[in-house]
């Protein structure tokens, strides 16, 4: 389990403490004498119990009203409902009059939104019949949500409160014709109580306004699961979600796809943290994937004591096929037949814990080079020369990527910090390679989990320049993967940065401003929650635009890798994301 | 809630807890050990592109949105029909799991297997510019490595209804242009840099 993470997802907390946790609990607690700030006062202890109060406000309401609203809605029965709605309730929705409709492949997006078709006041049972209405489409058997989006406490009189939510209300299912069909609305509510007793009671709901409703129905599923089918599903990598809770990690293997023996068809390669290898080739003859590393001349264990899991093809040899770094071993591909070690390892050193790696040829030679990105050295977590240890505002904590340049006889020369390609230490996760300008020489963005993102601007001469600062696209989000193609259609690439995001973090940023803090520290707040981003340039790699909130592609969740590729075919290309941090135990909240 | 940051301090609660019905206050450090959930259960999405300027979640429609603390993803074509696949990685309910792409057919793509000379073998860095039907698309070649997971370097063009492409681009990673005109779709191109002919590839499927 690595720490670092937990610590950015605790910023997001830290609202309720941040400021007396660094002025205080760090000095009480740590041996060695840190240097704090004078006049360092961080988030009032009314701010703090506020927060708290909103937190605790929301997960009873989420838990004992969302839960039964769902349920009951689920059975289409107003009379249910009523028993949610205060006696004076009054409803606001939209008219259903001309509805704004988008289609997409085989999916038919209805929207109906006070903003274009007005609204209409409603009762309590007006307001039933409504919500019933917007989601007979959904199979009964579906799943629904319901989430409080932000909160404020508004009105405390007679030891009544009142608070004001926005809330999104999700529903989604599959019909017997196999058509996936989901509803959302979008809108804001007052709630009355007087203690959590009356919460628990539910009839808590004195207004709702409906914003927006929209309809997604599909004719079809756009993808099919196959892994069984293909052999996937045999794999023997442990699973957090079937291991002992000491065997939990946050990362498990990374991967690596290519046809390596030219036969049309992808081929996998695979190495685990547990020192597990793999490669799987794609047999035509049974229609699976099998594990060939033994016959391939690797065996499935490896050793590293540096924590190097490694999985990359490049073709080195710029013979045509791909060689491989498995582990931390460089392979030559004998024709598709067998691996052999490559001697010296083709001169690289990887490294603690290499995040991944990527390829490009970045001094235009001809040949293939490889950057390897890094968190952070094997005792990055110490408490050095009294200093604290690292975190997420740090650009200076972490461990130095390496940037390898291919000499053409078999080896590599380390080159990153000659060429100015270092990305500072700020604790990498993932980099694309990408043409940002309209030179040929590929550029470089990197997600840094720590300070902020780099935009490497080739310079053509084996050195790079990095203009994150100047163009806009290196906000500090604590960043963890990144995609690039042209989502425009304009012929320039956007860059697509997955980001930390949750749920609670943007209820507590909407409550909380840059005074609240010492200088600096807000920022990094709404960094932790930032979600994910779209960087769009029409050329020009200093002046970037920020477009995730318009795109609607910014609320993933806490996420990991994106990336982009046209799936329907129309010549757009579109976006897969993957997100979720440790889950597990579905009968459980979320913390 | 968690409690706030530090991986030593412990903080009382400042309010109220329904530890009844789960809410829980822990040292975000005991909570893998705990059991305790963290963005959890979150479902990967898929957003398609309507026009350039806004997306479509078509997340529950793709059977795509796996909850399973997904990590990487690798995009491929796995079964040879020239549409984009998902090879999902993740830590919970399966390590690779296989996404085959059944989108309802119309559309024509290309996959172009580019071969450098003066240029790095397979072509990694190279732009192509196909125009058809009066629309221009570019796409450059790597290999994608979103999160440790490397996706194949493989240029796959879609070009929507087109049923040909009129003009091809190619800007070698040297600099060098080279221009086809008139291609076909729904076949694999090779072309050699340097070449003044492509080659059609026959397709291989694994269905």
């Amino acid at each position: 389990m690595k720490q670092h993470r937990v610590l950015i997802l605790t910023l997001l907390i830290l609202c309720a403490g941040a400021g007396w946790w660094q002025s205080r609990q760090w000095r009480r607690l740590s041996p060695l004498k840190v240097d704090i700030p004078t006049g360092f006062t961080g988030l009032g202890e009314a701010k703090q119990k506020e927060i708290w109060d909103a937190e605790h406000v929301t997960f009873e309401i989420e838990t004992h009203v969302g839960r039964k609203l769902v349920a009951e809605l689920q059975k289409r029965s107003t009379d249910q409902l009523a028993g949610f709605f205060h006696a004076g309730f009054s409803g606001v929705v939209p008219q259903r009059t001309s509805a704004t409709t988008v289609e997409k492949s085989s999916i038919t997006e209805t929207t109906y939104a006070v903003g274009t078709t007005g609204s209409t006041n409603v009762d309590a049972d007006g307001f039933s019949r409504f919500l019933i209405e917007g989601i007979h489409a959904v199979p009964e058997n579906g799943n629904g949500r319901f989430r409080v989006l932000q909160i404020a406490h508004v009105v405390d009189e007679d030891s009544v409160d009142t608070w004001q939510l926005n809330v999104l209300l999700t529903f989604s299912g599959t019909n017997s014709a196999g058509e996936p069909i989901t509803y959302m609305s979008n809108g804001s509510m007052r709630c009355r109580f007087s203690d959590d007793d009356d919460i628990v009671a539910g009839r808590i709901i004195e207004s709702w306004r409906i914003d927006s409703e929209t309809v997604r129905s599909g004719r079809q599923a756009l993808m099919h699961e196959a892994t069984s089918r293909v052999g996937l599903d045999r794999l023997p990598i442990t699973d957090n979600w079937t291991c002992r809770s000491e065997m939990v990690r946050q990362y498990r293997f990374q991967t690596a796809v290519e046809d390596f023996n030219s036969d049309g068809f992808l081929d996998i390669a695979l190495a685990t943290a547990d020192q597990q290898r793999f490669v799987l080739q794609w047999n035509s003859q049974v229609g699976q994937y099998e594990d060939v590393a033994e016959t391939l001349g690797l065996s499935n264990a490896f050793q590293t004591d540096r924590r190097a899991y490694l999985a990359c093809w490049i073709d080195f040899d710029n013979d045509g096929d791909v060689d491989l770094i498995l582990g931390e071993s460089l392979f030559r591909n004998v024709e598709g037949k067998s691996f052999e070690p490559v001697a010296n390892n083709g001169g690289l050193r990887f490294a603690f814990n290499p995040m991944g790696c990527v390829v490009a040829d970045y001094d235009g030679d001809g040949l293939l080079d490889l950057y390897v990105l890094y968190q952070r050295d094997k005792n990055g977590d110490a408490i050095r020369d009294g200093k604290p240890p690292a975190w997420v505002g740090d650009d200076d904590t972490g461990a130095v990527n390496q940037l390898w340049r291919n000499r053409g006889d078999g080896t590599f020369i380390e080159m990153a910090r000659f060429a100015k390609a270092t990305s500072g230490k700020r604790h990498s996760f993932a980099a694309t390679w990408l043409h940002a300008n309209d030179d040929h020489y590929p550029d470089l963005y990197v997600a840094n989990d720590f300070a902020r993102n780099s935009l490497l601007i080739n310079q053509g001469d084996g050195s790079f320049e990095d203009v994150a600062d100047d163009s806009g696209v290196g906000d500090f989000a604590t960043s963890m993967g990144v995609a690039s193609g042209d989502i425009n259609g304009d012929g320039v690439p956007e860059i697509y940065v997955a980001n930390m995001y949750s749920k609670m973090g943007r209820r507590i940023i909407s409550q909380v401003s840059a005074p609240d803090y010492p200088a600096g520290i807000y920022e990094q707040l709404v960094g932790s929650c930032a979600g994910n981003r779209m960087y769009s340039t029409q050329g020009d790699v200093r002046q970037f635009q920020e477009l995730s909130e318009q795109l609607g592609v910014n609320a993933v969740g806490w996420a990991y890798a994106p990336a982009v590729a046209d799936f329907d075919g129309d010549g757009l290309l579109d976006l897969y994301a993957t997100t979720g941090f440790l889950s597990f135990n579905r009968h459980k909240p979320d913390g | 809630m968690s409690q706030p940051l530090d991986r030593t301090c412990k903080i009382e609660p400042l309010g109220k807890i329904d530890s009844a019905a789960g809410e829980f206050w822990t040292h975000p450090f005991a909570m893998p050990q705990q059991r305790d959930n963290l963005s959890a259960f979150e479902t990967n999405r898929l957003f398609l592109n309507v026009d350039g300027t806004r997306f479509l979640d078509a997340s529950f429609a793709s059977q795509a949105s796996i909850d399973s603390d997904s990590r990487s993803v690798m995009v491929g074509d796995f079964d040879g029909d020239l549409a984009p696949d998902l090879l999902v990685g993740s830590v919970g309910g399966g390590p690779l799991r296989l996404f085959l792409n059944q989108f309802p057919e119309g559309n024509h793509r290309v996959e172009l297997r580019l071969r450098g000379v003066a240029s790095n073998h397979r072509a990694i860095g190279a732009r192509a510019i196909a125009e058809a039907n009066g629309k221009t698309i570019v796409r450059d070649l790597f290999a994608p490595n979103g999160f440790m997971g490397q996706g194949p370097a493989r240029l796959n063009i879609a070009v929507g209804t087109a049923d040909r492409i009129d003009k091809l681009t190619i800007r070698w990673p040297t600099g060098k242009r080279q221009v086809f005109e008139d291609l076909p779709v729904d076949c694999a191109i090779k072309i050699v840099e340097g070449a003044e002919e492509f080659e059609l590839l026959a397709p291989v499927t694994s269905e």
